[in-house]
């Protein structure tokens, strides 16, 4: 056996980097540790400027946030001179002013200005209003930070304190509503997999479509972080702002920062939520009188003999004989977790001149609304930042994060909870879940309360690590140096079970088994980055950055496995017998190199120019194709800042046009780490003599060919400020993706499934509008802003094709991207004369019976059939929006969050709605209004024994059966009470706050009843959509 | 300076990236560009080519699309072929595919690149793997008449979205692979090698051709060209996994518990934790004669076949091919005639409809009832000598030769089942033997998968799949036994309706291509007539 001969020096290699990558770590860690200079107590009121006129009046204050929470470092200046002081650690100042009726300007980065007069006071304590829209505020872009009026680029912004307070369980949940462009759908509840999908301006791609997410500057997860853990998220929207990540970035960039300590004394930040979920819908099915009574109907229909005689169902009705005639209600059974979940989170920050540090412990433990589906998650994180030398910042931040999460499972199929709710959903009312004699009851399938008896069965254990080192050297005015190395491990642990289980004497699932499967991924990058900023006449203001990017990434899996256990509660793999026993494993890599180089320069502040540029080399490509170069450019007008604008400036505080243009990649088109290769797969085994020999075959079509998709974007915007009270953005944007990487649909005589090729071309365009309104009237705080998107895509180009049909759904040209597509049905027939006068239906012939859906002959050749399949409208929504309030008054806080999303249909399967099949089916509430020739004025059909006539969800997609997903849900309530800092300060306290806060609270949709809007369309059998009520408690000293 | 040493170092450090640093490559997989070397490589490819190319599961699930059987859950892909409901949109079990004959084509291209193999030894590996495309192509045209012929693989899918060829092509190419392979592989292998294609597998299945397409003097000769191989002493005994390596096996789809296995659970009753996806109808059970050679029809009219206690005094291939009411069964008694058994049609999704249940290849379950029927080693037998016997009386009979040749090849096969040698005076002439020959083929083989084909060919499909499908009647399993310790029992209600069936020539003759399959090559069509 040959195999590729470079592997033993490549991996050397590898180690000599690895060990690289620890040592730098170590280093930091170290040196950073050995510099950390004791806490000085010192005062520090700095004076920023000389008062040219001798003081006379001093003042005393305190300067607070809007929690009350002292602030340290805010300046206070006498108005139209320089004399100027910062407040201290607790946000106290003193300053003297020549006149008495001078008026002081307070201001500090991220909150509005405030100007009081001093008319003579003495002391002056003053509260700041943390704003998101301060003409100052600074946001967090690729590789460094750029005040928020200079941007050219699309970015949007969201502070952590969105994120505060509230029960979410996964930040992805968080974000929904709250950033214009970018969607969040949230399909599940399940504890510790209920991440939602993020779309950023629709979705760009048929392959791989989530955004990157980089944690101070890491590529890492939206599970490495907690929502408390969080200062700021940017998400870059466009090229212009996401160029400068390249190849990764073209479904736009997420970048998280987390809180660092400020200068000052030590605080201790406490938060502690306990809450309770529910599921938002659950579906509603026939109890056995009502099933018993159909499944006769539908015999019948079909000429059989019914199956229930008037005695059974008389003894359905009164339930007198819960044995022999029960009335199971079966989703009772399984939804009886307690829902709860409890949250604590502890936060110490603090720091000197030369170090500042935040250290965090969070912990989240979750039981879910079905038992055995908990979750428990440790977070621990650290922040530490030295600066030994003036021209030295070194920087360590560390975080791990521990997940173990559990699922109940059985031994017929295994499949998880998937398999238990799609049981249940299904499995008959008249099965009692046990005998009289105490044994289970079961279908074919088993029992899914039985299965969910046995306990937890599958075991999840995730553990992720991320170090982050770095070194900044400010080598001369104006330019610093930065290297930067992070490790980030994810070893994800899997242990399955599926227990043995004798329901009754005639009835067993088994034998026991057990799969283990371990995960381990690192990922190790190097960073090296230089900036230079230079202002020329305070007129030309230029910026530059250059830099390279190293990064390896390895991925190993193993699996074991082991069957016929002596006993279910001997979770090893020793226990096992070995006869039978499998294992399997494989490896993964993936390297990259990259150099970059932005420039930003501007005039008087007035025009603003940005250019960037990417070169990627990836070993995922042939080497001929290995690099892609992805470069962007954007600009900026601030009308505002003009001569001629001045007059307009009262009304029009802040006025900028922006427009870009840029390119950029994506790579991650591919779960296949090595698309160019050629290979034979091995494990295409077959027995001689009953023996099994190995096999080897070409299984996979390779495309040496392959190269990045592109996606080359265009925008422009508008940012506006209004009467000091209004903020307003407007981007307009065009992201056309070209060499989709996508599967070819080879034909069977082509015989290899997964030929991909770069043959695709989507379009995107959009508007998104967020606007912001903030007031304050007598003491009541008050805003509203909203925030919409719509995006509509277009397929372009198709692999050679005009059309590629998947199941119900089809991708055509011209048309969005993943369609549904199916028969057009205009009501019910009423009439076997009504079925005979309309075009012959030659898909299903003479199983049209009145009752039936009416297939449309949409093309008008006088028959029904395949091609009368037409486009059904949206399996995605193309119009999101958020709308956020909030009111303040006095120590009350009240903050509502709206999302919701329009234009997306959904369709659920013959699982979900049920039907009349035997034991395995029952029909949901709505065949209840089913056709029969009593009752024609009905829009549902009739019911027939089975699941595959003409008007069932199961063999043909139909229009009856898609519902539109439009829904606005209340995605976050928030109902708070401070206890007032006078009270607190006599017991050290900072801040106390005591809150009522609830996600899904409810939604308005027309969707089908007994299924959440957001919920995957199919079998519906996924874990539902949770709402969750919480209290909690903030504390802060 | 200071500041910049420092730096300094720090790039050093890191900067040393050379280009194979971007080199990567699959560690869990063969190069091409290594492999086609060594007889260790030809070896993986040619197992390779093995893997997967007939399934032992879907010889037993074919009869459902026959009058021997039914099949309850149309999502397994024989519900609406057997009741002729099928289309494009919902073509049910597919054959339409080309991977294994994809996998011979590469090996084709590529063996002769494996010069350290001789030619003599790379001849028998070519011959096995032209036998495997063979094979394919005979189950593509028989299911679909033309699709395309393709010998050597294409590099692009575009390249790929090629027409059908006629049937006629097909057909040459099959006859004329199979003849140059009959001389090419050996007449068997070492002990090792067992289930590999020998020459015998390629006659067979040249025979079984002949038949097919009804050249009835070829399939005589071809069939008679067979030699090495013998009847197992007992019908019973052949599908006892144990002797499953015995001297009526031509070829079989070979298993082995654990790595590549059997799994019997769609076969089995709801009584044992099965799923009844496939079992007899009531057609079949009718179809098996008296002990002493009456048909039932005969029998009845002679008061010896009691019609409420119908099992009595039967073939005994009945009872090794279907569980019937009353019969003891992996140490059970199988009541599905009556309404409190897990078994009784409506008492379960998985229970029978019919009220049988399949029985060959599982009487391991006889012997050990707690055998995991799920995972099991049983090879399935594809070609085996009774076929090579029955066609030589078939092909004789048709060609109007009725001589002992025919008598002979009938009491070997009636005989071994523990069945009277032919009446001669009962079945003197052509059209009787014809009728005897047809129901033999057909109590012989139940359950084997050849029933579909063979009611196409002698096109009387029209006549045994239309109309009511019918199951059991229903009643009670009596106390009282019959020798082979089988219970009797007393049908005295009305049997039940399963479904309707429908079956028009020739449109179901042959298969319609899936829908998905022109989706992806729209050079397919038109599709069969009629669909």
């Amino acid at each position: 056996m040959k195999i590729q001969t470079t592997k033993n020096s490549f991996h050397k290699r590898k180690e000599l980097y690895q060990l690289r990558t620890f040592i730098f770590l170590f280093c930091t860690s170290v040196f950073s540790l050995s510099s950390t200079h004791v806490y000085s107590n010192s005062a520090d009121i700095v004076i920023i400027g000389e008062s040219p006129i001798k003081p006379q009046h001093e003042i005393k204050g305190n300067v607070t946030d809007n929690y009350g929470a002292g602030l340290p470092g805010a300046s206070v200046v006498e108005k139209g001179t320089t004399n100027g002081v910062q407040t201290d650690f607790d946000g106290n100042f003193t300053l003297s002013v020549a006149n008495a009726n001078a008026t002081l300007v307070i201001s500090y980065m991220g909150f509005t200005t405030k100007e009081i007069a001093v008319n003579s006071q003495s002391t002056i304590n003053v509260q700041l209003e943390e704003s998101a829209s301060a003409l100052d505020e600074v946001v967090i872009v690729g590789y460094g930070t750029q005040k928020k009026v200079n941007l050219t680029g699309s970015v949007a912004t969201v502070s952590g304190e969105m994120l505060e307070s509230r029960p979410i369980t996964n930040v992805s949940a968080g974000l929904a509503g709250l950033l214009p462009g970018v969607s969040v759908n949230q399909q599940t509840g399940q504890p510790g997999a209920d991440g939602g999908n993020i779309r950023i301006r629709g979705t760009g791609t048929l392959n791989q479509a989530s955004p990157m997410v980089l944690i101070d500057g890491v590529e890492g997860s939206l599970n490495d972080v907690q929502a408390n853990d969080i200062a700021s998220i940017s998400v870059l929207k466009d090229a212009a702002s996401a160029a400068i990540y390249g190849s990764k970035a073209a479904n736009g960039v997420i970048l998280i920062t987390t809180k660092t300590g400020k200068s000052g004394e030590p605080t201790v930040n406490y938060t502690t939520d306990v809450g309770w979920q529910s599921p938002t819908q659950l579906p509603e099915y026939l109890g056995s009188y009502d099933y018993a009574r159909l499944y006769n109907e539908a015999l019948v229909n079909n000429g059989k003999a019914p199956k229930f005689t008037d005695a059974d169902i008389e003894l359905f009705r009164n339930g007198t004989d819960p044995f022999g005639h029960p009335n199971t209600d079966w989703l009772d059974l399984l939804y009886q977790g307690s829902g709860f979940l409890i949250t604590n989170n502890l936060g110490v920050s603090g720091g000197s001149e030369y170090t500042k540090y935040r250290a965090s412990v969070n912990h989240q433990k979750q039981e879910g609304v079905i038992q055995h589906t908990g979750k428990n998650e440790y977070n621990a994180r650290l922040n530490l930042t030295v600066t030994p030398k003036k021209w030295l910042t070194t920087n360590m931040n560390l975080s791990y994060t521990q997940m173990d999460r559990e699922a109940p499972n059985n031994p017929y199929v295994g499949g998880g909870l998937d398999q238990i709710i799609r049981q249940t959903n299904r499995i008959a009312p008249w099965i009692p879940y046990k005998n009289e004699d105490g044994t289970y009851s079961t279908i074919s399938d088993g029992n899914p309360i039985a299965w969910m008896d046995l306990g937890p069965q599958v075991n999840y254990l995730r553990k992720t690590f991320v170090g982050i080192g770095s070194v900044q050297v400010d080598i001369i005015e104006g330019l610093n140096v930065k290297a930067l190395v992070s490790h980030r491990n994810v070893n994800d642990a899997n242990s399955e079970m599926n227990k043995e289980l004798q329901y009754n004497p005639n009835k067993y699932h088994g034998p026991t088994k057990l799969t283990e499967i371990i995960n381990n991924s690192t990922r190790n990058t190097f960073d090296l980055t230089a900036n230079y900023f230079k202002s020329f006449n305070d007129v030309h203001n230029i910026a530059v950055l250059a830099g390279y990017h190293a990064e390896s990434y390895d991925f190993k899996q193993t699996t074991a496995y082991r069957e016929n256990f002596p006993s279910t509660e001997l979770p090893n793999l020793d226990a096992g017998s070995s006869s039978g026993m499998r294992n399997s494993g494989y490896t993964r890599e993936l390297n990259m190199v990259s150099f970059f180089g932005r420039i930003n320069y501007d005039y008087m502040g007035r025009y603003l120019f940005e250019a960037n540029v990417r070169s990627d080399a990836s070993s995922r490509f042939a080497e001929d194709n290995r690099v892609g170069v992805f470069p962007s450019f954007s600009a900026g007008w601030r009308i505002s800042e003009e001569a001629f604008f001045e007059g307009a400036k009262n009304a029009i505080n802040d006025l900028k046009v922006r427009a870009s243009w840029g390119q950029l990649g994506n790579q991650d088109a591919l779960n296949d780490y090595y698309p160019t290769i050629p290979t034979l797969g091995l494990g295409q085994n077959y027995p001689f003599n009953s023996t099994i020999q190995p096999g080897a075959a070409v299984t996979n079509a390779k495309n040496a060919a392959l190269i990045w998709e592109k996606t080359t974007s265009y925008g422009i915007g508008i940012d506006a400020r209004l009467f000091s009270k209004i903020d307003l953005t407007i981007d307009l944007y065009k992201k056309e993706t070209e060499g989709i990487i996508m599967q070819v649909p080879a034909p069977n005589e082509f015989a290899l499934g997964n030929f991909f090729d770069n043959v695709g071309k989507l379009d995107n365009k959009g508007i998104e509008v967020s606007a912001n309104y903030r007031d304050t009237f007598g003491e009541v705080d008050f805003s509203f802003g909203g925030n919409m998107a719509y995006n509509q895509n277009e397929l372009v180009q198709l692999a050679g094709t005009t059309q590629i049909i998947s199941g119900r759904q089809i991708r055509r040209l011209g048309e969005s991207l993943d369609s549904w597509y199916g028969y057009k049905t205009d009501g019910l027939h009423q009439s076997q004369a009504d079925i005979d006068a309309y075009p012959k239906n030659t898909i299903y012939g003479n199983q049209i019976k009145p009752g039936d859906l009416r297939y449309v002959d949409t093309n008008g050749d006088g028959k029904v059939d395949a091609d009368d399949r037409v486009l059904l409208g949206n399996s995605t929504p193309n119009f999101n929006f958020g709308i956020n309030m909030s009111v303040g008054f006095m120590n009350f806080d009240l903050q509502a969050l709206f999302q919701g999303a329009t234009g997306g249909k959904g369709y659920m399967d013959f699982d979900a709605i049920g039907g009349v099949n035997g034991d395995g089916q029952k029909p949901s509430a709505i065949w209840l209004d089913r056709w029969t020739p009593e009752n024609p004025n009905t829009s549902v059909p009739r019911l027939i024994d089975g699941i595959n006539g003409p008007s069932m969800p199961q063999n043909s997609t139909t229009s009856y059966w898609l519902r539109s997903t439009d829904y606005l849900r209340m995605k976050n309530l928030q109902l708070g009470y401070t206890i007032p800092s006078e009270t607190l300060d006599n017991w050290g306290i900072k801040k106390l706050r005591f809150y009522y806060s609830a996600q899904n609270l409810f939604t308005i949709s027309n969707y089908l009843k007994g299924w959440d809007p957001e919920a995957p369309s199919g079998r519906g059998s996924s874990y539902p959509v949770v709402m969750t009520n919480s209290i909690g408690v903030n504390l802060t000293f | 300076m200071k500041k910049l040493i420092y730096l300094l170092g720090i790039v050093v450090a890191f900067s040393a990236c050379d280009d194979s640093f971007l080199d990567t490559a699959p560690n869990d997989a063969l190069s091409p560009t290594t492999f086609w070397k060594s007889k260790k490589d030809l070896d993986l490819a040619l197992t390779g080519c093995y893997n997967g190319f007939a399934s032992g599961g879907d010889l037993m699930y074919r009869d459902a699309g026959s009058d021997n059987a039914y099949n309850n859950f149309p999502w397994e892909g024989w519900t609406n072929i057997g009741n002729g409901k099928l289309s494009a949109a919902d073509a049910g079990a597919s054959y339409y595919g080309f991977g294994t004959i994809n996998r011979c084509n590469e090996f084709l291209a590529n063996v002769d690149n494996a010069t350290a193999v001789s030619e003599a030894d790379r001849e028998i590996y070519k011959a096995q793997v032209r036998f495997i495309r063979a094979y394919k192509y005979y189950i593509l045209t028989t299911s679909y008449g033309n699709v395309p012929l393709i010998t050597q693989n294409f590099a692009t899918p575009e390249e790929a979205k090629v027409p059908r060829d006629s049937q006629e092509v097909i057909r040459t190419f099959i006859e004329t692979e199979l003849n140059a392979v009959i001389g090419m592989l050996p007449d068997a292998y070492s002990g090792g090698e067992y289930g590999k294609a020998t020459k015998g597998a390629a006659q067979a299945l040249l025979m079984r051709y002949y038949l097919y397409f009804k050249d009835y003097d070829k399939a005589l000769s071809t069939a008679k060209n067979i030699s090495g191989y013998s009847l197992n002493s007992t019908f019973e005994g052949l599908f006892d996994p144990a002797n499953e390596q015995n001297a009526e096996v031509i070829l079989s789809v070979q298993h082995v518990a654990d790595n590549y296995s059997l799994d019997f659970t769609p076969f089995m009753p709801n009584g044992l934790g099965g799923w009844s996806s496939v079992v007899p109808t009531q057609s079949l059970v009718d179809a098996f004669e008296m002990a002493d050679g009456k048909t039932i029809q005969e029998a009845e009219a002679s008061g010896e076949y009691d019609p409420n206690n119908p099992y009595v005094n039967r073939d005994p291939r009945l009872r090794a091919s279907v569980v019937y009411p009353g019969q003891v069964y992996a140490n059970k008694v199988y009541r599905s005639v009556e309404d409190t058994s897990p078994d009784y049609y409506n008492k379960a999704d998985n229970a029978s409809k019919t009220g049988y249940n399949f029985k060959k290849y599982t009487t391991f379950l006889d012997l050990n009832p707690s055998s995991p029927y799920w995972n099991m080693g049983n090879d399935i037998y594809i070609f085996r000598y009774a076929e090579v016997l029955l066609t030589i009386a078939e092909a004789k009979i048709e060609l109007g030769q009725i001589d002992s040749e025919v008598y002979d090849a009938l009491d070997a096969i009636r005989l071994r089942a523990g069945m009277p040698a032919v009446n001669k005076a009962k079945y003197a002439d052509q059209a009787s033997l014809r009728t005897l020959l047809r129901n033999e083929r057909r109590v012989e083989f139940a359950m084997e998968g050849l029933r579909r084909d063979d009611i196409i060919r002698w096109n009387i499909a029209t006549d045994v799949l239309n109309g009511n499908l019918m199951g059991t009647k229903r009643g009670t399993v009596l106390a009282t036994t019959q020798p082979n310790g089988d219970y009797n029992v007393s049908l005295t209600l009305p049997a039940n309706l399963i479904e309707s069936r429908e079956f028009v020539a020739p449109k179901n003759n042959l298969l319609p291509i899936p829908q998905g399959a022109i989706d992806k090559n729209p050079s397919l069509t038109p599709n069969n007539p009629g669909y």
